[in-house]
């Protein structure tokens, strides 16, 4: 294999990783009308009967995570572009890993959100009048809130789904991997 | 800088982009955790507005305009007013007319035609009865003849609202 001038993986997901925080939401989920939620580690909307609900500390967190993934794709760029300078294998796995690690906190969340609401709602319930069945899918899928209490019955569908920036993010993730390998093999000789 | 002053760099600029939006949020709501964490009271006071526009259901939401009924079938106009913020649409409406004094069912009764009602607005429904074989001869032999005011029993509304679907049991009422 020739010498690389430049980690092309690097460059793709630098590049990658400058767009995705604008890109919009990873996942979305709905009840209804009713309750709207779109997330990303970047940004969320949390809508219940058209009033979105918003948390200062949420906001500002996920702005630091926007501020944090723009600054490693320029600087996985940098190092990319010159893999054979000193500091280059510290600006690439600096922003290596960022996308790779969201993308995993973000699955991790919505699997214990789904676990804890499932198990923990029911009981909440338990004691009340109306009768409240539902059973969140995990990540992705539809299912159903089922209300019923005395003269009535009620039955709110829920969707919930991964749009196609979750699976771009996944990718991205997976190339910052690779330009990391491929910065330690540069820099030790083995591609560069 | 040398390669180890530059990791320690951008480790302290990781962790400051995670900590200090934290402690920002924290600072500019006083040091109130909870405030920072939970959305604004306003922003609760309005939801819970809307959820209570949502179920506030009156009395007088159901008012009957025109009714006949006889042995051929029958027919029964109701103005029903939609008291929330969002639009309802009617799907059906099932049940039946029976006899007051002897809960014998007179008739089967359901909506003519599906209707939607905007928010706050009114609309007339139009039921049509469909008498149950022995009616006409409890009315001969039990009323003389005459067929009386009956009362809905098993009455089931089916209607969709923000995408769900609700049946209301509306039982022991006037038609």
């Amino acid at each position: 294999m020739g010498a690389l001038k430049v980690n092309p993986a690097g460059l793709a997901a630098g590049a990658l990783m400058l767009l995705l925080p604008f890109l919009g939401p990873w996942w979305r989920a709905s009840l209804g009308e009713m309750v709207e939620v779109q997330l990303s580690p970047f940004t969320y909307r949390v809508s219940i009967l058209g009033e979105s609900l918003s948390s200062r500390l949420a906001d500002y967190l996920l702005f630091g995570v926007r501020l944090s993934v723009v600054l490693g794709g320029a600087l996985l760029l940098a190092g990319s572009l010159f893999p054979n300078r000193w500091w280059s294998r510290r600006l690439v796995r600096f922003g290596a890993m960022k996308v790779l690690w969201l993308v995993v906190s973000l699955v991790c969340l919505l699997v214990l959100a789904a676990a804890v609401l499932n198990r923990v709602v029911p009981s909440m319930l338990g004691e009340k009048s109306a009768n409240v069945h539902f059973s969140i899918p995990y990540l992705s899928g539809s299912s159903a809130v089922e209300i019923s209490a005395e003269g009535m019955e009620a039955r709110a569908p829920m969707d919930l789904s991964f749009t196609w920036i979750f699976w771009l993010a996944a990718a991205v993730g997976a190339l910052g991997v690779i330009a990391r390998v491929v910065a330690g093999r540069m820099k030790s000789g083995k591609l560069g | 800088m040398g390669e180890r002053g530059l990791k320690w760099v951008l480790r302290l600029v990781g962790v400051f982009l995670y900590v200090g939006p934290l402690l920002a949020a924290f600072l500019v709501q006083g040091g109130d955790l909870l405030a920072a964490v939970l959305p604004s009271e306003q922003q609760m006071d309005r939801v819970a507005q809307k959820m209570d526009s949502l179920f506030n259901f009156s009395d007088n939401v159901m008012e009957r305009e025109n009714y006949f009924l006889s042995e051929n079938g029958g027919e029964a106009v109701l103005r029903l007013t939609n008291p929330s913020e969002y639009p309802m649409v009617i799907e059906n409406f099932t049940g039946y007319a029976v006899c007051p004094e002897h809960r014998y069912p007179l008739a089967w009764f359901q909506l003519k035609d599906r209707m939607e009602i905007g928010p706050g607005q009114s609309g007339r429904l139009t039921l049509s009865f469909y008498p149950t074989p022995g009616s006409g001869a409890h009315v001969l032999f039990a009323h003389l003849g005459f067929w009386p005011e009956p009362e809905v029993e098993n009455a089931v509304m089916k209607l969709r609202m923000l995408g769900m679907e609700i049946a209301a049991r509306i039982d022991h009422g006037g038609t």
